[in-house]
């Protein structure tokens, strides 16, 4: 016998044969009702200030700002990156939203490297509960522009943010794509004798432009 | 199986920790700062207990219908391009891994942190097998130069000193820090690690949740390693317990909510990943293969076993061993298992056998304060007592206790007979410690005396003053 024959007998003998799976699919749906009881508090006021709320409670090296429109991106990035004091110089994610924006009329280089310098990236949506961006792998989101860069720069439209995490997670739909990322903060670790690190594997600082368009 | 049976006995581990200086200092920091950041951010939710019901019942959910999820979950997986395998035993996972990593011809594995893997000995077997593995987690990092095993399971290396920690990386990386600032000894494995994890031929995960709906797995990491685990390498294996499984996406929201908060006291990781299958067509980067290894590994017959099935809800939070007295005094190395604290205490057991565990389940104290704190209401000191118990039936407790016991249960059957020892021993007492009032050494418990004094009795016994009181009322 294999081991999965074993394993599934083994679990057989051990809680009888399967139930029904409509009757075990309406269990598990009921063990989403009432979202409301289960969820944490949050602040009120419209979801774009709830968001910007939740960054400033992030670990050090996020932040946020609010564009009045997508045009606006790139002289927003070039005025970041001169603030950071970085090079006028990013990998910017090859997605079709980002095409029409003219990022070397601010004077900023587009780079295909990506290690330890700065990328810029559209999150398909965010979450006010957490001051989470949500990123999907494709073939207009290479993964590891979120990990590799010392810098990552990400921008969402208002209209993408969404109150909770089950509001993102309920129609995640994770089948579509190979990864599915929740970013929230910069990377972090706390392995040295307790102490906080910023930029351990990933990004250092997240910066987040919320773009105010419809 | 772990390293338990090779190890000193643990009244020995146990001594040995406690006359650790500088351990006691680094538990009180890392358990302290935890402990401190869980009661502030549930203290923020008042009806934080209604979500951990629901999170019990999501689990207790899938627990009872194992088999549905498993069946569900391996079919969508493999909908998705995985390839899905099955271990019964831990060393049956650990080949099954290594068989894997010989035929894609691997000479080097990254690896994100997971119990799961230590549990079946992965490290050793890659070992065995002359295949480079590089832990990613920094903690991990840390405790693989040292030579060393996970002393906690969110926070591995919590037992080594900045100046330790400073002298593996000199040692180990070709470009180490100059300044001793855990900024700049982060930054020296940052230079290491980011090279290892570009050249690695497989990445090696666990599975926080396996999602059954979609056949995705789930990891949560603050440092972003497993993601640079899994993508730059040809293929991604993954090996999980079965009982890591939720129904769907929609149920991980609860149960991230519950594990952040418990472990760290963060609302969420900084990064929270969902893997389904392998790089798709059009992908800019990610595995061309993804493997899962799903471990039973004495989960069925914790299923089978009433004492034991609570247990299988376990998200491996680690908010009982920051909240453990005993854990506390003697950190995670002495309880010898791959699972530290009261979490490891009733899981021990299961992998390695009572017969070598049956200090740790003795090493408890019954308070309570780990089922107060579990994500998912675990009745641990219940599962304790319960080992205990079984320890007893099955004639493994040594000869003294159990003649100890069995004179204690004949004399407290006996209320004269109780009270006259009673008498007796109390009037022992007080002539040993005549004088001072202290007693500095007690025969049959010099192990107590060593490093305290007991004070006399006090005043009559409870069982005759309280007789009385009862002569005084009228």
């Amino acid at each position: 016998m294999s081991a999965r024959q074993d394993i599934f007998g083994r679990i057989a003998q051990a809680i009888g044969p399967a139930r029904p799976p409509a009757e075990i699919a309406a269990e598990a749906a009921a063990l989403l009702a009432d979202p409301e009881a289960v969820r944490p508090p949050t602040p009120r006021g419209d979801l774009g200030t709830r968001f910007m709320d939740a960054v400033t409670r992030l670990p050090p090296g996020a932040s946020v700002e609010q564009i009045d429109e997508m045009s606006a991106l790139p002289a927003a990035v070039a005025r970041r990156l001169a603030a950071m004091g970085l090079e006028p110089a990013l990998k910017i994610q090859p997605t079709p939203d980002f095409q029409a924006l003219d990022f070397q009329a601010v004077g900023i280089g587009l780079r295909d490297a990506v290690d330890d310098r700065t990328s810029l990236s559209l999150a398909e949506a965010a979450i006010a509960e957490t001051a989470s961006l949500v990123i999907r792998s494709g073939p207009h989101m290479p993964i590891l522009d979120a990990f590799l860069p010392l810098h990552h720069l990400v921008a969402v439209r208002r209209r993408d943010i969404l109150p909770y995490l089950d509001d993102f997670l309920d129609h995640a739909d994770l089948a579509r794509r190979r990864n599915v990322v929740i970013v929230t903060g910069p990377s972090g670790t706390t392995d040295i004798e307790g102490s906080l690190v910023i930029g351990v594997h990933g990004p250092a600082t997240l910066h987040i432009f919320v773009v105010d368009e419809g | 199986m772990s390293e338990l049976a090779t190890l000193p006995p643990f009244k020995t581990r146990a001594g040995e920790a406690l006359a650790d200086g500088w351990l006691k200092t680094a538990i009180d920091r890392t358990t302290g700062t935890a402990r401190t950041k869980r009661a502030a951010i549930v203290g923020q939710w008042p009806d934080f207990q209604v979500a951990r019901q629901r999170g019990k019942a999501i689990k207790d959910h899938v627990v009872a219908n194992l088999g549905h999820y498993l069946a569900e979950f391996e079919r969508n997986a493999i909908a998705s391009g995985a390839h899905v395998h099955y271990a019964s035993t831990a060393d049956e996972a650990a080949d099954l891994v290594v068989r894997l990593c010989k035929e894609a011809g691997a000479r080097s594995v990254t690896r994100s942190k997971s119990m799961l893997g230590e549990e079946i000995g992965l490290p050793h077997a890659l070992a065995e097998a002359g295949i480079e593995r590089v832990e990613t987690d920094l903690a991990e990092h840390i405790v693989q130069l040292a030579g060393e095993r996970p002393s906690h399971i969110i926070w591995p290396a919590l037992h080594k000193t900045r100046e330790q920690i400073s002298e593996l990386f000199k040692a180990a990386h070709d470009d180490p820090h100059g300044e001793e600032t855990p900024e700049a000894m982060a930054a020296s494995a940052r230079r290491f690690l980011r090279v290892k994890f570009l050249e690695a031929d497989i990445g090696i995960s666990g599975a926080n949740f396996l999602v059954a709906d979609s056949g995705s797995v789930c990891t949560v990491t603050n440092e972003g390693n497993a993601e640079m685990t899994t993508t730059p390498p040809r293929v991604h294996i993954v090996t999980a317990g079965i009982e890591k499984l939720i129904p769907s996406a929609a149920h991980a929201a609860t149960m991230l909510r519950l594990l952040v908060r418990s472990a760290t006291g963060a609302a969420l990781t900084q990064y929270t990943t969902f893997h389904t299958g392998p790089k798709r067509p059009g992908d800019l980067d990610g595995p061309d293969a993804f493997h899962i290894v799903l471990v039973d590994n004495g989960r069925t017959r914790m299923l089978a076993d009433p004492a034991l099935k609570d247990m299988l809800r376990c998200i491996r939070c680690g908010a009982c061993m920051n909240h453990c007295p005993v854990f506390n005094q003697i950190g995670g190395h002495a309880y010898g298992g791959t699972y530290p604290g009261p979490m490891g205490a009733v899981l021990t057991p299961v992998f390695d056998g009572l017969e070598k565990s049956r200090d740790l389940v003795g090493a408890c104290t019954l308070n309570g304060r780990c089922r107060e704190v579990c994500p998912v209401d675990i009745p641990l000191p219940t599962l304790i007592k319960g080992w205990r118990d079984r320890s007893w039936r099955e004639g493994l407790e040594p000869a003294t206790m159990r003649s100890g016991v069995k004179a204690w249960v004949f004399l407290s059957t006996h209320p004269r007979l109780y009270r006259a020892v009673g008498r007796l021993g109390s009037l022992a007492l007080r002539i040993l410690g005549r004088g001072n009032g202290r007693i500095r050494s007690l025969p049959l418990a010099g192990g107590w005396t060593q490093f305290r004094d007991m004070p006399t009795p006090d005043g009559p016994s409870f069982l005759a003053s309280r007789a009385a009181r009862q002569r005084k009322k009228p």
